[in-house]
């Protein structure tokens, strides 16, 4: 993630470690996107002004609690926000790799995912950008079997493969992540939660997606799937080199799985960092409160601290830092100028972008000049 | 394959419960019209009609109450339902069997058209979300709540008498000889025009409300998002994936309001003395024809049962989650 | 409630209101519904104000009183039956079990028969029955519904944490399904009641309509029957028949949507609040935050 510079792996000269975010050429850019929820003075922010990029390859983390505007976010991103939400500012652009089918059709500039008309979005759907859901087993329609759901989207967007090659195809997919190719005639009912999950993930990858939307994958299964479905994907990243967008209200599975990791406030952007960054130095007080509220496994034993207050509701949000009134190091300023997104006062090559204005390295820097 | 068969055991025992409600009516009545029906047809001294009598009722003044019943189950299980009071020495069966494809014909095309088109109607209208169906929700409400019969006659009125479109009664043009000849059929389409399209309007707007309903529901559920986030084609998002699941309710409810529509199209034939089941109904009730009004309940139910039966297998057929037990 | 259903719901009562005062009062205003004096078949015109039938009878005074034998009819019926399918469908799921099996079978198949055929072959053995027995009849078929409705509601009811509690404490069955349950259900057993008064004037028209019942008794259906029998519908002579259907459809309409409007408030009623929380339990949602503190809440904090 850059604003502008080139961004230095390894460590900087007073020993800060950088572990920089993602390089390589930029995928899909998320500018300035902001969408409401109603119309008119009492309409709300659900997404607010954020700003995004996701390379090629590259795997971003979206984190914050509910209410915090990231599944709003993945939704506008890939044109699935329903009403009443409705986008009202900004731009996502799509930079086509050079091997995608989308390349060949536009000559090197990029799309503008929002302004797509009908037929081209269509095209575009599934075959650049994936998506997958929470809740498999509502995310998979309960009437058709596993094999019309995964051959539909191969009949849609290659009409001139004949059907046993789109159920050796299907077979293929499954294997990929797991499941026996045998399970292509069940039913969605007849299937255990991590085995559906598993499905969604091989229909994302019928179309080798450049980037595959993931939202909150693993919530709604136990621990154990979960950890089996992040290695898989991880090997699958591997496998095909696809980039992810990952979201979730669990910081922890970010910090192993993401290289980046956004954390949404309120509708905004409250930090942008490697996830290497996140995890030894967070910057905003908030990302500081999340880290702190989950055990370590090892290590020595600390006092768990939560975030006292609770999240703001978006209805009138007051001037300023959102972050505020549950802020121990908020002051004058915070309540009244929101702060921009950009590098901390302090390490402003790291390529990481806090919103604070009391941001803890500047901080912890200041502290130890003095 | 379980669920095939728990819905005909269900059947079974309803029709068996039928039989047997058939049985005990009379018997329960005041004043005993059984024993005075009997008395009345032996008056024709014919050893037949006292047969026909016994298969009807099962009576039998030298046996017991449940031998009579044994009796009446056996000769029911052998189509035996006795002989027709008013169309005698028509036995009820026959009487039956002449009334009966006309009213399928009717009933059961004016039925099915009704639901396909009021299904349609409803995905059509969910789909495309206007609030004009709210405006709309007190004058659907009238037609539903409208008797049959009283639209039939009115579209008597508007449509025979005043504008001379279509017959005032009957199935076809007597003047024509029943064959299946072009002219026939020809007559017997314009006689059914406007019986089959009271009952038609007359439920659409139920199915109508139902499916949008429905509909509303299912259109915002994850897996009709994700189809289409594949980028499928309209068409197979709302057919395949919101109507198909948005279907199953409907169904189940169509299968039971049959009976209900079955009564109200009864109803409609009367109007135009259309020679279906209802009509002769009527006639049986006039005459007080009490073996062919138990034989219409009879058969009538069996109808009735035979095309739930179908739409439990229409409804496993398109949900995969019925076919197998119970969890 | 948005605007448009506010105003069904207005039109709902405000057309149940006219034709229960229709039935309540209206027969003194009009003269006698019998009476053979009027001119033959004629239509509508200052001194009948909806004509007259073939026998001179006042087209009106039989729609006004004939509302009064309607409603009554109909109001009797859907008492009996919902009477009924209380006793049936909530009995059946508070005892559970066989005899839940039992009456379900038997609900279902009385909901599977056709019910008009059943009607004319119960009713068609009485000449000349009173409103009384009609009602009963037709509450005798029109049950099964709401049984069905209301069992399931009950079953659902059954596991909530009140009933439990109840049992818990030694409440006898009768009483838990009288003082727990059956309050619960109130809107619920309201909608159904207007759903069985709607089936009821349906029937009792077609009841009618068929001859069945008496045909001197004054309702909507037997102005429809002596219409019919008079060639009315062919003749064209729709003052006749063309009130008393109306008023059935109007009257079925208000119905229908005082029905789904109740319909609504039953369905608010039922979704169970969730129970206040203890404030340090609060915000137990999912997530580092929400599970932080309930680890504050619950636990002791390692020193």
């Amino acid at each position: 993630m850059t604003a502008g510079g080139m961004s230095t792996g390894g460590m900087t000269a007073d020993g800060m470690s950088t572990g920089g975010p993602g390089q390589g050429p930029a995928l899909l850019e998320i500018k300035d996107l902001t969408v409401d929820y109603g119309v008119g003075p009492g309409a709300v922010h659900a997404v607010d002004r954020v700003s995004l990029t996701i390379r090629q390859g590259e795997a971003v983390g979206l984190a914050g609690e509910s209410g915090s505007g990231k599944s709003t976010l993945a939704h506008a991103v890939t044109r699935l926000l329903r009403d009443p939400a409705r986008v009202t500012g900004g731009e996502v652009w799509y930079h086509p790799p050079a091997a995608s089918p989308a390349a060949a059709v536009t000559a090197g500039g990029g799309i503008e995912v929002l302004g797509l008309n009908k037929r081209a979005l269509r095209k575009f759907r599934w075959q650049e950008v994936a998506v997958v859901l929470q809740s498999a087993m509502n995310a998979l329609n309960p009437v058709l079997s596993l094999r019309a759901q995964l051959t539909d989207v191969l009949r849609e967007h290659q009409p001139e493969m004949r059907r046993p090659q789109r159920t050796a195809r299907a077979a293929e997919l499954l294997e990929t992540v797991g499941v026996s190719p045998d399970r292509l005639n069940s039913y969605p009912h007849e299937l255990s939660g991590g085995m559906r999950q598993r499905a969604m993930i091989a229909m994302a990858l019928a179309l080798r997606p450049q980037l595959i939307v993931m939202d909150e994958p693993t919530t709604a299964l136990d621990v154990v799937t979960q950890r089996q479905i992040l290695d898989e994907l991880a090997s699958l990243r591997e496998q095909f080199g696809f980039a992810m967008m990952f979201i979730t209200h669990d910081l922890s599975l970010l910090l192993e799985t993401a290289d980046t990791i956004a954390v949404m406030y309120a509708g905004r952007l409250a930090e942008c960092a490697g996830a290497e960054q996140i995890y030894r130095s967070p910057a905003h007080p908030y990302t500081v409160g999340l880290l702190r509220s989950f055990p370590p496994l090892s290590g020595p034993r600390l006092e768990l601290a939560g975030i006292p207050g609770s999240p703001p509701s978006l209805r009138g949000l007051p001037p300023g830092c959102p972050f505020a009134p549950r802020c121990q190091h908020a002051t004058e300023v915070c309540t009244q100028t929101a702060p921009p997104l950009a590098p901390p006062a302090a390490d402003e090559a790291s390529g990481r972008l806090v919103a604070c204005h009391h941001d803890r390295i500047t901080a912890d820097a200041t502290e130890a000049a003095s | 394959m379980r669920f095939f068969l728990r819905r005909a055991a269900f059947y079974l025992a309803t029709a068996w419960i039928a039989l047997t409600l058939n049985f005990i009516i009379p018997r329960l009545m005041p004043g005993n019209p059984v024993q005075a029906l009997f008395a009345r047809t032996k008056q024709a001294p014919n050893p037949q009609s006292e047969a026909a009598m016994q298969a009807a009722f099962g009576i039998n003044t030298h046996a017991g109450v449940l031998s009579q019943y044994v009796t009446y189950l056996g000769n029911v299980l052998h189509g035996q339902l006795g002989t027709s009071v008013s169309y005698y020495p028509a036995s009820v069966t026959s009487v039956i069997s002449a009334a009966l494809p006309w009213t399928l014909l009717l009933v059961g095309t004016a039925t099915l058209v009704s639901f396909v088109l009021g299904t349609l109607l409803g995905i059509l209208s969910a789909w495309r979300r206007g609030s004009w169906v709210d405006h709309v929700l007190p004058v659907t409400a009238f037609l539903s709540a409208m008797p049959y019969f009283w639209l039939g006659a009115v579209a008597i009125f508007i449509f025979a008498t005043k504008l001379g479109w279509f017959p005032l009664s009957g199935a076809y043009n007597t003047s024509i000889p029943e064959t299946f000849s072009p002219s026939f059929i020809a007559s017997v389409l314009d006689y059914g025009v406007l019986p089959a399209g009271t009952i038609v309007v007359s439920s659409i707007a139920g199915w109508l409300l139902g499916m949008r309903n429905v509909m509303l529901q299912t259109i915002p559920e994850d897996y009709v998002l994700l189809a289409t986030a594949k980028g499928l084609r309209t068409r197979r998002v709302v057919f395949s994936y919101a109507a198909r699941n948005a279907i199953l309710p409907n169904l189940a409810s169509f299968a039971l309001s049959l009976g209900f529509v079955v009564g109200g199209a009864i109803l409609t034939e009367i109007v135009f003395s259309y020679p279906g089941v209802g009509y002769v109904l009527f006639q049986a009730v006039t005459n007080q024809d009490y073996p062919l009004m138990q034989g219409l309940f009879l058969i009538i139910t069996i109808m009735v049962l035979l095309a739930n039966l179908l739409a439990d297998v229409a409804y496993a057929a398109l949900d995969p989650r019925t076919r197998e037990s119970r969890r | 409630m948005k605007p448009n259903r506010r105003w069904s719901v207005r039109i709902g009562v405000g057309l149940l209101v006219f034709f229960v005062l229709m039935a309540i009062a209206g027969p003194w205003f009009v003269g006698n519904p019998s009476a053979t004096d009027g001119p033959l078949h004629a239509g509508p015109s200052g001194g009948h104000l909806l004509g007259t039938t073939n026998i001179g009878q006042d087209v009106l005074s039989q729609l006004v009183v004939g509302a009064r034998g309607s409603l009554v009819v109909c109001t009797i019926a859907a008492a009996i039956a919902t009477v009924l399918a209380i006793a049936v469908g909530v009995t059946s799921a508070v005892l559970g079990g066989v005899w839940d099996e039992v009456l379900s079978l038997f609900t279902n198949a009385m909901l599977v028969i056709p019910t008009l055929p059943l009607v004319v072959v119960i009713a068609g053995y009485m000449k000349n029955a009173g409103a009384v027995v009609v009602a009963i009849v037709i509450a005798a078929t029109g049950w099964s519904w709401s049984a069905r409705i209301l069992r399931a509601q009950a079953l659902s009811l059954r596991r909530r944490d009140f009933v439990l509690a109840a049992r818990a404490s030694g409440e006898g069955s009768f009483r838990i399904v009288t003082f727990e349950v059956l309050p619960h259900l109130v809107p619920l057993i309201a909608a159904q009641f207007l759903g069985v008064v709607l089936y009821a004037i349906m029937t009792q028209a077609g009841l009618a309509f068929l001859g069945i019942g008496s045909v001197t008794d004054w309702t909507w259906g037997t102005m429809l029957y002596w219409a019919n029998s008079s060639q009315a519908f062919q003749l064209a002579q729709w003052w006749w028949y063309v009130p008393p259907g109306l008023c059935i459809a109007l009257f079925g309409t208000a119905l229908v949507l005082l029905n789904s409007a109740i319909d609504r408030v039953a369905d608010n009623r039922l979704v169970e609040r969730a129970p206040r929380r203890p404030m340090l339990l609060r915000r137990r949602g999912a997530g580092p935050v929400g599970a932080a503190d309930a680890l504050v809440a619950g636990e002791e904090v390692p020193a």
